[in-house]
């Protein structure tokens, strides 16, 4: 590998990474200068990886060690397992809130969020948009039972993700992500018509301009995953659309948006041909059997017990 | 070894050798390479002790390229060397003791 791909590698890898651009044009620059040395002292090419490091290695080294820092840096993010553990425990045992008081497990990833928000402010909201949308869409559901059309809520993810994006037309695309989702929304309640749905079809020309799914493996844009993956999320929204339209069971229906994470770790092992770690399938596989469990057995207040499924597998692999 | 004993070890070589002589990563490397040591994480490990303010880099000429950047130890990174030298004196006394079963069943 000669000095120019192994920089560019690296320099994809840490993009891969999200480090902050910052750090990248550091490191980027240090190792200009180790190649360079290195050159010097008779060091060619082919055993240039030998002696300094390939760039995948150096930058899931330089990820841990930042990780590391963050997490020492800020102990809330270290505590937040055990503060949401004894608030659920609290609000379950003591008021009998065990659903919708599962909600306080968000506050896991929200803190460790927060607490990036310093490293990096440009993507705080593209983050927490997931979570912003899941609180907002439980909290109607829960309280007004009106599941569909709040669904729609979640198409802010989309459309926060596109702005932190570089991409030439993400403010339209943006706003498209906005305003096409509330046309629906207004057409259900103000001018209700049949197949109202198909106004979301308005939304693949701005998926399309916005790369609104975009995946990389070993650095690089995988326009095999991204076309499969779009696919499978479209596929997805029209399932959700139909068998909620019909069957009127908006929820708990959504939870087979959680397929879509499934297939995404899925479908990257096999293009990297690496074995499929069933650790990082376990999340999905908690959250989809404490819903189906908690709404049709009505266990909400034993079915949290599958979360330990998470820890258990990870101990078992480890 | 242990990876984390490991880890201090190398951390206890990179500072000695940038505190004998101000060194740039590419020499560190080089001289570390004679460990056999895992070379993806010395880089990691100087950009940490540079963050964490034991570790300082100045820029300095170069005779035949462009000019280099070089590790110094800073004041607090003397002190942390010390603490690492002595801790490492009292293991491997330790250990040299039971290997030579000089072991003090006090």
């Amino acid at each position: 590998m000669n000095k120019k791909e192994y920089l560019q590698e690296l320099e994809n890898y840490l993009n891969e990474f999200e480090f902050d651009k910052e750090s990248i044009s550091e490191i980027i620059e240090e190792y200009d200068m180790i190649i360079e040395e290195a050159q010097e002292n008779n060091i060619y090419d082919e055993s240039l990886e030998e002696r300094i490091g390939t760039p995948k290695e150096i930058a899931k080294n330089l990820r841990k060690t930042e990780v590391f820092n963050r997490v020492k840096e800020n102990k809330l993010v270290a505590l937040s397992p055990f503060i949401s553990v004894i608030l659920f425990f609290v609000l379950g045992f003591g008021f009998g809130y065990w659903h919708p008081g599962w909600l306080v497990f968000l506050l896991i990833p929200i803190t460790g969020i927060l607490s990036e928000h310093k490293y990096k402010s440009k993507t705080i909201v593209s983050e927490l948009s997931p979570f912003i949308a899941l609180l907002v869409f439980l909290l109607i559901g829960l309280i007004t039972d009106t599941w569909h059309p709040t669904w729609a809520i979640f198409f802010i993810i989309p459309a926060s993700a596109i702005l932190v994006d570089n991409n030439k037309y993400k403010i339209i695309t943006s706003v498209s992500f906005i305003l096409i989702p509330l046309v629906y929304v207004l057409s259900y309640y103000y001018f209700p018509f049949e197949y109202n749905w198909f106004i979301f079809l308005l939304l693949i020309l701005p998926a399309y301009y916005g790369g609104v799914i975009t995946f990389k493996i070993n650095g690089k844009r995988n326009e095999r995953l991204e076309k499969y993956s779009a696919i499978v999320l479209f596929s997805l929204v029209i399932i959700y659309l139909v068998l909620g339209t019909i069957f009127s069971i908006w929820h708990p229906l959504w939870i087979i948006f959680l397929l879509f994470p499934i297939y995404v770790i899925f479908a990257s092992k096999k293009e990297l041909n690496t074995s499929i770690p069933i650790v990082a399938y376990t999340p999905f596989i908690a959250v989809i059997l404490f819903f189906v469990f908690g709404h049709f057995l009505n266990g909400y207040h034993w079915s949290w017990l599958f979360f330990l499924i998470i820890p258990m597998v990870a101990i078992i692999k480890e | 070894m242990n990876p984390q004993m490991k880890k201090g070890v190398i951390e206890l070589c990179i500072m000695k050798i940038i505190d004998l002589k101000k060194s740039s990563t590419y020499e560190i490397l080089n001289q570390i390479h004679s460990l056999k040591v895992n070379e993806n994480t010395i880089y990691p490990i100087l950009r940490r002790l540079n963050k964490e303010g034991y570790l300082d880099q100045e820029k300095g000429n170069n005779a035949v390229g462009a000019p280099r950047k070089y590790y110094k130890l800073t004041k607090l990174g003397e002190q942390k060397l010390v603490e690492h030298i002595t801790a490492w004196e009292d293991f491997s006394n330790s250990v040299e003791k039971i290997l030579k079963g000089e072991i003090n069943n006090e």
